[in-house]
Formats: C-alpha cells, structure tokens, sequence
C-alpha cells in the first residue's frame, strides 16, 4: 500500500536533513506503527506521506501512485488526524464535521454516528472553543473517519485521552482494520503500539533503527523465565524459573503447592525495553 | 459544490466573529455622518464613504483571517482535503466581497435613494473587493501578527493608492492609468458622481485583468510561504 | 524543560511586539509633523472661501485623541496574542503576577502616550492653542489608552474578533465631533464617548472647564477600573 525507498528530507531554509534516509513497506490491511520520540521525523515523514510536503527525494508510492504527482482528488482517498486537533473555534463539533464532509464527493459517514461512537453525541452542538482538551481529541479523529478513507494517517491519536476514552480510540482503530482498512500510526506511547500494530518501525533523528511485529520482538528481547511471588511466613518472597520443563521444575511445584502465590509473570520485553536498547534513546 | 460550501462556511465563521453586526453599526454611523453634510455635497459624501471603506474592508478582515487559521492550523487540516486552493482562495473572496457589497448597497441606497447606477456600481465594489482581499492575502501569509500586518499595510498599499494623486489634480490623471484604483476611481465617478464615460469597458477590463493577476500572485505566495515552508 | 523553554520564545516574541509599540507611538508625531507642513499650504489654496485657520485648535484635539486610540489597539492585539499564547497564566506564576504584569504592559504606556502629545503639541503648534488649558487634559487622554486596549481584550475572544471591535472602537473618535459641531444642548449624546468630554473641557471656560475636566475624569477612572476588573474576570 505504501512504498517508502530512499527517502530524504530538508525543510526549506534549513540545512540540516530533518529525513535522513528511510526505507519501508506498509501492507494494505495491516497497522503500521511509527514510534520514536518527539522531533525524530515522524511528523514530517507522515506530512511527506500525504502529499503536503512535496520536495523531498526519493520515492514514496502509496496506491501505486508516485506521490509528489498526486492531485488534490487524492485526497478523497485519505484520511488524516493531526497531533493537534484543528478545528473552527466557532462552529459546533457537527458543524465542523459536517463542513468537512462536504468538501468530499466520495461516501462519507453520518458525523453523528461518529460523534456517538466517541462519546461526543451530547456535545454535538457546543461550539468547538468551549471543548475540553479531550473533547477535542476525540472530535479530532471523527475527522479521520469522516470520508471512510482506505488509508488513515493517525498522529498520536490516543494523547489527552483518559483510559476509558484510549480504549474506545483503540477498538475502533482495530475495528477499521478489521474493515480491511490501512493505518499508518505516529505515537510515542508504546503501550498502544503494543496493543494495536502489527509492524512497528523505530525512528530516532531521521532514521529507522528497525522495523518488526511486537510480538515478535517481544519474545526475541525477552528471557525465557517466569517470575513468581509468594508469601512465605509472611514475607513477601519472589524466585525466577527458566520456562523450559516448568511441569517438571521440583523447585518450582514446590512454591505453587506450599505457599500463597501472588503473581506470576513471564519476562518477556516491553517495547520500550527494547525501544531503549536498539536506539539507544529515551521516549519522552 | 466544495467551493459553494466553503463560502457558506466562511460566512458562518464572520458573521459569528462579529463582522456584520460591526459593519451594520458603521454604516449607521457613515450615514449619520453623510446626512450632515449639505445635500450638494452627499454624493461627494458617499463616494468619499465607498472608496475608502466598504471597498477595501476585504484588505483588513483578510490578514485577521489568515492569520487566525494560520494559528489554529485550520489551514493544514483543509489542504488534506479535496479541498483546492483556488478554492479556498475564491470563499475568502466572494464572503469578504459579500460583506463589502451589502454595505455598500445599504449606504448608498439610503443616502441617494436609486439615484445611482446600480449594476456598474455594485460590479465596481465587487472587483475592487477582489483585488484588495487578495493583495491582503499575500500580506496574511508573512506578517507575524495583526499589528505588524496593520501597521505595514499602509506601505504595502502606497502603490494603489497612487492614482488619488491624480484624482486630486496634484499630478496628470493618466499617469497611473494601468493601476487599478485609477479604473475603480472612474467607475465609482461614472456610477454615484454620474461623471460620463465612453469607455466604461476599458476600466472593466483592466479591473478584471488585475483580479486574475492579484489571484495569481496570491495563490503562489500562499503556497511558497505557507503550503511549501511547513505545510502549516 | 521544554515547556519552559517555549515559554522563554513565546515570552521574547512577546517582547518583540512591545517594541513595536514604540515605533507606533512616533506614528501620530508623524501625523502631526505632516499637518503642520501641509497646513498652512492648504490655508492657502482655500483663502477666500473658507477660514481653516478657526478649525487649528479642533484639529489639534482630533490629532491628540488618535493617538491613545492607535496605542491602546495595538496593545489590545498584542494581550490578544498574549492569551494565544497563554503568557498571561504563565506571568502569573511568576513574582510579577498577573496584575504586574499589566501593570507594565497596559498602564505603563500611558507615560509614553502623554510624552508623545506633550510632543504633538510642541510640533503642532499653529493658531492659537491655550496649552496651560490643553496640559492638564492630557492626563485623560493617557488613560485612554489602557482603556481601549482592555476594551479590545475583553471583548474579543482573537484577533479576527479584534479587529471587528477596532472597527467598533473607531467611532469614539466621533466624540471630539458631538462636541465641536453639534448645535445647543444636542451635542451631549456625544457625553457617552470619553472623548467628547476632552473636546468639550478645551473649548469651555471658567467653572465649566473644571466641571468638564471633571466629569471626564470621573468617566475614564470609572471605565478603566471596570474593564481592568472584567479583563481579570475574563482571563481567570
């Protein structure tokens, strides 16, 4: 779905690359995770990817078409929700949207039955200067959905949102691939990668450090032990336990039948371990 | 279809901004004023009224606009849409001309009755519009903030204002012919002042040569300062 | 750390604006510098059909009352960008407070503004103005200056709001005009502009010069210490 070779970047007036050679593939159908922290390039690479920033060298394909040729009807094709939600302080939520709407010949969707699916339905006629920061967020990827685009660009959709909100943005993110919908995801949150990408690309200072599925990278950085913590004589005690022949562990039955066992963990990596370790940089 | 919507749009956001309701009471006060004045002189009055005004309130409100949509980056959230350009550009122009006609109108209508000639009149205002609002737009797109934009704009503007020198008799009329204040000074004497004019077609023409050149111009620097720097 | 580092920018972007406050102020100097050349040619050409030389002293007024107007716009805008950029909250965690800091921004360029009328006087010195009459009218007219520019931040939400009520603000330049050249007891209407009672104190005499000053005085402290009240309201 999207082809990135070679890719270069300079901002006009700058001589510094902000893009320092990129190579990737983005599978149609599938979420496509682009991680790193605030001022790696991952803004500019997805403003790159739609088309707003034309001169950069290389090539970058989506939907077999080189995209510093693409028209403005490509644009019926997308669907885009920036980092910051940017809207007409003074129209309503339903009014923005449906402004937006009208700007695409392509079938849209109903904005109200966006706006219900975040939780926005009772504030749909409150002028957009009175939202809160989360409101906004909300409203803001609505916006993305609006034209039931084949490709979203999603720019860390889930910042500003408490958790019950995060989870409703992350299953109807899930629930657009299940559509057979491509997602390009920018975020620094690695919890949500974790959750929903099934390729993550790691970008520091320009650059793609790596590109692999979760899971997988998981499992590759994690050791092969379980953790397990119990009460022993009223202390709290833990031990690890190598997962190869665990049934057989005599140490181990020893712990599971004798004391009270508070948890049990195996030690896989969390992404941001492993973020930390390939890159050598913090996520901030 | 996008463009008939984005003017709607335009509209809603002035009108909720306060446009009108200022405009309704400065055309209260403009008439106000005018009827002072000794009934030789109320066309003079309205001419004076329309020149400086209503014709040029597109110049003003337009560097507010973009800058405001510059800030709240509502300008890069409509170029991920269909949304053209030439679009984008033609609703901030037909709403500020909207504006700037229906003030007109009401000025002139209540201070002259229908003793002016309304189409040349209104087609005048409508051009002139034009050419402000866009030579504001390439304005808009550099001024850091309002004050800087107001307070350079008289600069900006000195060019077009050239012709008045003609009008005022300081120096020959023709010399700034191909400007185009020197068209909408003819046009608006030909329509209130009833001052006669063989050749209203030649000022028409260049007022609608010069809209086609101020939209160019404002459409390449609106993508050089804003669509190219950032895409913000 | 980045937080206070884009406060520091926002912070200096601010100060860049303010310095552009003072080259505003030589605006109206500019004016006056202008008149005071093209003037006396004007008189000439008009010589025989009309005395303009009768209207010096109300023009002189009109050049004054211009000047806070101009100011207190601009520093209306710059506390409209200011709230943009939320340098209001942030200057009230800091020892300058909230109230400092207007105190700096919005009253302390009512000096300037009396500096520079006290200077479009000494420019604009043709007819015959009474300055020991006009001198102790510029303290009003230096209040006028916070006050347009509270009236601008209180009523305007950004700047394309701004400039809609600057449009509005204009009209209070009529007040000179109620006063000047409306006829008998008519002209009072013009009493609910500021501006008015300027004009109408300078072209008064004896205990009505006093009594104008008076009301004026009254009517500017009292609009000053409302808005100031509202902006605070409103910015909280």
């Amino acid at each position: 779905m999207i082809q990135v070779e070679n890719l270069h970047y300079t901002y006009p007036g700058n001589d510094k690359e902000t893009i320092k050679g990129m190579n990737f593939t983005v599978r149609a159908g599938e979420i496509f995770g682009f991680l790193g922290p605030s001022g790696a390039g991952k803004s500019t690479t997805q403003k790159i990817l739609f088309g707003i920033l034309k001169n950069y060298s290389g090539s970058v394909i989506l939907n077999k078409i080189e995209i510093k040729k693409v028209t403005s009807d490509f644009y019926e094709t997308i669907g885009v929700a920036f980092e910051f939600p940017n809207f007409f302080n003074k129209l309503t939520a339903l009014e923005n949207l449906n402004f937006f709407r009208s700007l695409y010949q392509s079938k849209t969707l109903d904005p109200v039955e966006l706006l219900s699916a975040v939780g926005l339905e009772q504030d749909k006629d409150v002028r957009f200067e009175r939202y809160s920061k989360g409101m906004k967020a909300r409203l803001n990827f609505c916006r993305a959905l609006l034209n039931d685009a084949e490709i979203l660009f999603l720019d860390e959709p889930t910042s500003g949102l408490d958790p019950v909100n995060q989870k409703i943005v992350k299953d109807i993110i899930r629930q657009q691939k299940s559509q057979g919908k491509t997602i390009f995801l920018t975020t620094h949150n690695m919890h949500v990668a974790d959750e929903v990408c099934d390729h993550v690309a790691f970008i520091t200072d320009g650059q793609i450090n790596l590109i692999d599925s979760p899971q997988k990278l998981k499992v590759e950085n994690g050791e092969r032990k379980v953790k397990v913590e119990y009460y022993q004589n009223g202390n709290l005690k833990n031990q690890f336990f190598s997962m190869n022949n665990l049934a057989d562990n005599e140490p181990f039955r020893e712990i599971l039948k004798n004391y009270r066992i508070e948890t049990i963990h195996s030690q896989e990596a969390t992404l941001e371990e492993i973020f930390i370790k390939t890159t050598g940089k913090r996520l901030i | 279809m996008r463009l008939f919507s984005s003017i709607i749009n335009d509209i809603k956001i002035q009108f909720r901004s306060g446009f009108y309701y200022a405009y309704l009471f400065v055309c209260a006060i403009y008439v106000t004023a005018v009827f002072q004045l000794p009934d030789s002189f109320r066309s003079y009055g309205v001419f004076y009224v329309i020149f400086t005004d209503p014709t040029v309130l597109g110049f003003y409100f337009i560097g507010g606009l973009i800058l405001l949509e510059r800030r709240q980056k509502t300008v890069t959230s409509l170029f991920v849409t269909p949304l053209r350009l030439n679009e984008y550009l033609a609703s901030k122009v037909v709403s500020l001309g909207l504006l700037g006609l229906i003030s007109s109108l009401l000025i002139a209508i209540i201070l002259l009755g229908g003793n002016f000639n309304i189409p040349v009149f209104s087609l005048t205002v409508i051009l002139a519009s034009a050419i402000f609002t866009l030579t504001g737009v390439t304005l808009g797109v550099q001024a850091q903030n309002i004050n800087s934009y107001l307070f350079i704009s008289p600069l900006y503007l000195l060019p077009i204002v050239l012709p008045v020198l003609g009008f005022l008799g300081i120096v020959s009329k023709n010399l700034f012919f191909f400007i185009p204040t020197h068209s909408i000074l003819n046009l608006l004497n030909y329509s209130i002042l009833d001052i006669k004019r063989s050749s209203l077609w030649i000022d028409f023409s260049l007022l609608i040569v010069w809209t086609g050149i101020a939209f160019c111009w404002a459409k390449s620097w609106f993508t050089k300062f804003i669509i190219n720097q950032t895409g913000e | 750390m980045n937080k206070i580092k884009i406060q520091s920018k926002s912070l200096i972007k601010s100060i860049v604006r303010d310095s552009f406050m003072v080259f505003i102020l030589f605006i109206p100097i500019f004016v006056a510098v202008l008149f005071r050349i093209v003037m006396p040619i004007l008189q000439g050409y008009l010589s025989g059909y009309f005395d303009l030389s009768e209207y010096y002293e109300f023009i002189t007024i009109f050049i004054l009352v211009m000047g806070p107007m101009m100011s207190g716009m601009v520093i209306g805008f710059n506390l409209l960008d200011d709230r943009d950029e939320n340098i209001l909250t942030y200057m009230a965690i800091t020892p300058l407070r909230k109230e400092g800091y207007l105190l700096f921004k919005v009253f302390a360029p009512m000096v300037a503004v009396l500096i520079q009328s006290i200077l479009i006087l000494l420019i604009f010195n043709i007819g015959n103005i009474n300055e020991y009459k006009l001198f102790p009218l510029l303290f009003l007219l230096a209040m006028e200056t916070p006050l347009y520019a509270l009236l601008m931040a209180t009523f305007a939400s950004n700047k394309v709001e701004g400039l809609a009520f600057g449009k509005l603000m204009g009209i209070s330049l009529a007040g000179p005009f109620f006063s000047y050249f409306l006829p008998s007891l008519w002209r009072f209407t013009g009493g609910l502009f500021p501006t008015f009672w300027i004009c109408e104190s300078y072209f008064a005499s004896g205990w009505m010069y006093l009594l104008f000053w008076l009301i004026g005085f009254v009517m500017h402290s009292l609009l000053l210490w409302q808005m100031n009240k509202k902006f605070l309201q409103r910015s909280n």
